[in-house]
C-alpha cells in the first residue's frame, strides 16, 4: 500500500485550538482605539497625525532592532509593539517634539519590555513606565496647558484637572458632561473623547481581549472614592463624574490597567486591583502633588500584583 | 479547529455532541488480513512467550502467550494463524507483546464456556411471553450466578474494557462502580451508541456487576439525554451535563459522586472505579451469547469534520476503515487515535484498534495547528476554562523552565484532570497540555529511580 510511507504529523492532544492569536488581540485593541484616536486626528489635525505615526512606527522599529540584538526570532507581526506604540501615542500632547517620541517609545519597548523579558514578561505596563519617565525628565512637555497653548478651541482650554487642582471646584463647573464625554477637553490626543474610549472599551470586553472585572472595578474604585470626598467637601473635592471623565481615567480603565501581563488573571485579584488602581487615582489626585495619578496608580498597582495573584481559588483536590 | 466569534462576558463553553433520537447502524468494516493485539507487557528477551508463530487460534478464544501463566493472555478477534509474536514500544515508552494473526476465510467461533445444557437447551417459548421475560426466566432456571473470576477475565478483554485491572486489586477494595455512558472527548459517540443500541445488554451486564462484584454500589452515569429508561435496572442512574469536559471521570468524581479526587490519589484509591458502557454491555452479550464480543465501535472523525460510527474487529488495522469509508491520507496529515481535545496521534496506518479506541480522527495537514514557542502573555484566558482552577499561566513558568517539582507543590499539577482546555486558548499556542503530562511522566520517573534507590 502506498499510504505506508506517508509520512504524518504527530504531536500532542488537542489537535484543536479555538484561533485565539497574540497578533488577533493586538489588532482587536488597535480596532478598539480608532474611535478615541480620530477625534485626536480631528481635533489637532497633522501633529497629532504625525506623533502617532511616529510612535507606531519606532515601537516596531526598536522591537525589531532588540529582536536583531539579541538574535531573537522577529515578534513585531504580533502587533504588541504597534499597540505599545499607539497607547504611547494617545497619551501625550499633539506638540510633543519628535525627539521626545522616539525616547519614549525606546524607554516603553525597550526598557519598559525587552529588558523584562518581552512579551508576558514586563511587570509594569510599558506605555506607563515611559509617561513616568518622561513627565519626570520632561515635564514641559507633558504639561498640556503649554504644549497645545498655540490650539484655539470653542472649549475650555485648560487640562482639567489643571484647573481643578489650581482653581478648584470653581473652576470645573465650565466644563459640562457632554463635552467632556464629546472630547471637547484638552489632554492627549487619544485620551479625552470619552463615548469613544467607552465604546472601546466595551467592544474589548464583548470580544474577551481584556478582563471587565479589572475595567468595571477601576471604574467602581474611582467613583467610590471621588464620592467619599465629595461628600466630606464638595468645596474642594470634585464629583465622581469628573473625575471619571477627565485625565486618563477612561483610557486607564479599558486600555492600560487591562494589559494582560502585568494585571491579575484571578477574579478576587482582578477586583482588588482594580479598585486599588481607582482609589490611588483619586487619592493622587486629590491629595498628592501630580495633577493626573492613574498613571503611578496602575503602577503601584503592577509592583503589587504578583502578591495580589496568590489569592486564587483552590484546584480541585487541593486538601490544605 | 473550531473558530467561533467570541463575544460575551462569560468563559465560553464547549458542548459535547449531541446524539440523535435514531442511533443508526454502525457501518461494519470487513475482517482484515491480519489482525494485531496487545498484551500489556513488556517483551522480555530472556523469557520469551511460548506462543508462537504457526499457532492457530480461534475466534473469541483467550490465549495464553505463556505456559502456565493466566494473566498474560489475548483475546483472539478472529480465526486464524499467529504470524508473529513480538516487542512493541508504544506511547511514553510503553512495552507490549504484539501478536499477529493472518485471519482464515470463515470465522470459527469458540464458546466462552464449556456448553452446558441449561445454555444451549432452548426453552419453547411461550405464548404471549416476551422474549426479555424468557430471558429472565433463563436466568432464574440457572440459579446460579457467574463466577467473579469469569466477569473479571471477560470485563478485561471486552471492547470498551479500559487499561486496568482495578475490580480485582485485593489491595484496594472498590466499593462504587460507576458504568459511563459517556464520552469523554468531543464529537465522539461510541459509548453513547452502546447505551443506545445494546441497552439490553448493558442491562444485563448491570445486574451481573450488581450481583457478583461484592461493589457497595453500581452508578449508571449516563448523558443527560440518555438517562431515561434505565430505571428498572436497580442501579442507581445519574446524569451528566453536557459540558465538556464533564464526562472525565475525575469530574464524574467531583460533580455527581461529590467526592473530589484529592490530589496525587487514584479513583481506585477512594474506592472508586470506572468502566465504560460498551464493556459492561458487551459483557451483558458475552453472557448472553456464550461468545467473547470482539467488535469495537469506533466514531471516526473525517477531514472535513463529519462523524462515521463503524464497527471493526479488535487489532484491525486503521488503514481498512480508512479504505472502506474513502478517506485518502497525504504527507502532513495527522492520524489520531481518540478524540480532538485528547487523543494520540500516530505516525503509522498499520496501527490497530483497540479495545479502548473510541475514535480515530484524521486531521488535514491545511488544519493541523501548529504551536509556537512564544511565551504565556498573561491573557487568563486558560484560567477561566480550566475545570480543576489551576493557576495554569503560573504552571506553564515552571513547567517550561522544567521545575516539575516547583509545580507540583506551588501550582497544583497534580490537580489537572488531563482535558487539554488550556491548550485549546492558549493565545500564545503553548502546548499546555504536553508540557502537563511530560511533567507528570517525569515527576513519576524520578519517584520510581529514588524509591528502586531506597531498597
Ligand atoms: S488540561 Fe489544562 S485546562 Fe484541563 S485540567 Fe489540566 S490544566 Fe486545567
Ligand atoms: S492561555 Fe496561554 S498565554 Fe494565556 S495565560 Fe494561559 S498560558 Fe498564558
Amino acid at each position: 500500500m502506498t499510504t505506508d510511507r506517508k509520512k504524518f504529523i504527530v504531536s500532542h492532544a488537542p489537535y484543536w485550538h479555538n484561533g485565539s492569536s497574540i497578533s488577533e488581540r493586538s489588532y482587536n485593541i488597535m480596532f478598539a482605539a480608532i474611535p478615541a484616536i480620530l477625534m485626536g486626528l480631528i481635533q489637532y489635525g497633522g501633529p497629532a497625525m504625525s506623533v502617532l505615526s511616529l510612535s507606531i512606527s519606532t515601537a516596531m522599529l526598536w522591537e525589531l532592532l532588540m529582536n536583531k540584538i539579541m538574535k531573537h526570532p522577529f515578534s513585531i507581526g504580533d502587533g504588541n509593539s504597534a499597540v505599545i506604540g499607539l497607547l504611547f501615542g494617545m497619551m501625550v500632547p499633539a506638540s510633543l517634539p519628535w525627539w521626545v517620541v522616539i525616547t519614549g517609545t525606546f524607554v516603553a519597548v525597550v526598557i519598559g519590555k525587552v529588558i523584562f523579558g518581552g512579551i508576558g514578561a514586563n511587570a509594569f505596563h510599558p506605555v506607563l513606565v515611559s509617561i513616568s519617565v518622561l513627565t519626570i525628565s520632561w515635564g514641559n512637555h507633558f504639561d498640556f496647558d503649554s504644549a497645545l497653548v498655540h490650539y484655539n478651541f470653542d472649549f475650555v482650554t485648560i487640562y482639567p484637572l489643571v484647573a481643578l487642582k489650581y482653581f478648584g471646584v470653581s473652576a470645573i463647573s465650565d466644563y459640562s458632561v457632554a463635552d467632556l464625554l464629546m472630547g471637547k477637553q484638552i489632554g492627549g490626543i487619544g485620551s479625552t473623547f470619552g463615548i469613544g474610549l467607552i465604546i472601546g472599551g466595551i467592544y474589548l470586553i464583548i470580544r474577551r481581549i481584556i478582563r471587565w472585572e479589572i475595567s468595571v472595578s477601576f471604574l467602581a474604585g474611582i467613583i467610590l472614592t471621588a464620592a467619599i470626598f465629595n461628600i466630606s467637601n464638595p468645596e474642594q473635592y470634585a464629583n465622581p463624574i469628573f473625575h471619571l471623565l477627565t485625565g486618563y481615567t477612561l483610557i486607564g480603565a479599558f486600555f492600560l490597567a487591562t494589559e494582560d501581563s502585568s494585571s491579575p488573571v484571578n477574579t478576587v485579584a482582578m477586583i482588588i486591583y482594580g479598585l486599588g488602581g481607582g482609589i490611588l487615582t483619586v487619592v493622587i489626585r486629590n491629595i498628592g502633588t501630580y495633577v493626573d495619578g492613574v498613571v503611578f496608580a496602575i503602577l503601584l498597582m503592577n509592583l503589587i500584583n504578583p502578591l495580589l495573584d496568590k489569592i486564587r481559588p483552590k484546584a480541585i483536590g487541593k486538601v490544605a | 479547529m473550531i473558530k467561533r466569534l467570541k463575544i460575551g462576558l462569560k468563559t465560553p463553553v464547549i458542548e459535547y455532541a449531541r446524539f440523535g433520537v435514531t442511533p443508526g447502524e454502525a457501518k461494519k468494516i470487513a475482517t482484515p488480513e491480519q489482525v494485531t493485539l496487545y498484551c500489556k507487557r513488556p517483551y522480555d528477551y530472556k523469557n520469551l512467550p511460548s506462543l508462537k508463530a504457526g499457532d492457530s487460534v480461534k475466534t473469541g478464544q483467550k490465549v495464553a502467550l505463556f505456559d502456565n501463566n493466566n494473566d498474560d493472555v489475548i483475546v483472539a478477534s478472529a480465526t486464524g494463524t499467529v504470524a508473529s509474536v513480538e516487542p512493541f514500544v508504544s506511547d511514553f515508552g510503553k512495552s507490549y507483546i504484539a501478536v499477529k494473526i493472518d485471519t482464515a476465510d470463515s470465522d470459527d467461533i469458540e464458546n466462552l464456556f464449556e456448553i452446558e445444557d441449561q445454555v444451549e437447551e432452548t426453552d419453547p417459548v411461550e405464548e404471549g411471553e416476551t422474549e426479555k421475560e424468557q430471558d429472565e426466566e433463563i436466568q432464574e432456571e440457572k440459579a446460579q450466578p457467574p463466577a467473579l473470576g469469569d466477569v473479571l477475565s471477560i470485563l478485561k478483554y471486552v471492547p470498551g474494557a479500559l487499561e486496568c485491572d482495578t475490580l480485582s486489586n485485593p489491595g484496594k477494595p472498590i466499593k462504587t462502580i460507576v458504568v459511563s455512558g459517556a464520552d469523554t472527548d468531543l464529537i465522539v459517540k461510541s459509548q453513547k451508541f452502546a447505551v443506545q443500541s445494546q441497552g439490553n445488554n448493558l442491562k444485563k451486564g448491570l445486574r451481573i456487576l450488581k450481583d457478583i462484584s461484592g461493589a457497595e454500589k453500581v452508578i449508571l452515569a449516563l448523558p443527560n439525554d440518555l438517562v431515561q429508561g434505565f430505571g428498572s435496572v436497580g442501579v442507581e442512574v445519574k446524569g451528566i451535563n453536557n459540558q465538556f469536559p464533564s464526562a472525565l471521570p475525575a469530574l464524574i468524581m467531583k460533580d455527581i459522586l461529590d467526592t473530589p479526587l484529592p490530589e496525587e490519589k487514584s479513583c481506585e484509591d477512594m474506592g472508586i472505579t470506572f468502566l465504560n458502557a460498551e464493556a459492561v454491555a458487551a459483557l451483558g452479550s458475552a453472557y448472553n451469547t456464550n461468545i467473547m464480543p470482539v467488535e469495537k465501535t469506533v466514531t471516526v472523525i473525517m477531514k472535513d469534520g463529519r462523524d462515521v460510527l463503524v464497527s471493526a474487529r479488535i487489532g484491525t488495522p486503521v488503514k481498512e476503515i480508512f479504505r472502506e469509508l474513502d478517506i485518502t491520507l497525504n504527507d502532513g496529515d495527522r492520524i489520531i487515535f481518540g478524540g480532538p481535545m485528547m487523543g494520540t496521534a500516530f505516525y503509522s496506518v498499520e496501527q490497530p484498534i483497540q479495545q479502548n479506541t473510541d475514535a480515530i480522527m484524521v486531521q488535514d495537514n491545511e488544519n493541523v495547528q501548529l504551536v509556537s514557542d512564544t511565551p504565556c502573555i498573561n491573557c487568563g484566558e486558560c484560567i477561566g476554562v480550566c475545570p480543576a482552577k489551576i493557576p495554569v499561566n503560573m504552571l506553564v513558568r515552571f513547567l517550561e523552565a522544567g521545575q516539575y517539582q516547583d509545580a507540583a507543590d506551588l501550582y497544583d499539577l497534580y490537580s489537572c484532570v488531563e482535558c487539554g482546555l488550556c491548550s485549546f486558548v492558549c493565545v500564545s499556542r503553548i502546548p499546555i497540555f504536553q508540557y502537563i503530562k511530560l511533567a507528570k511522566y517525569e515527576l513519576a520517573r524520578i519517584n520510581e529511580a529514588e524509591a528502586t534507590n531506597d531498597d
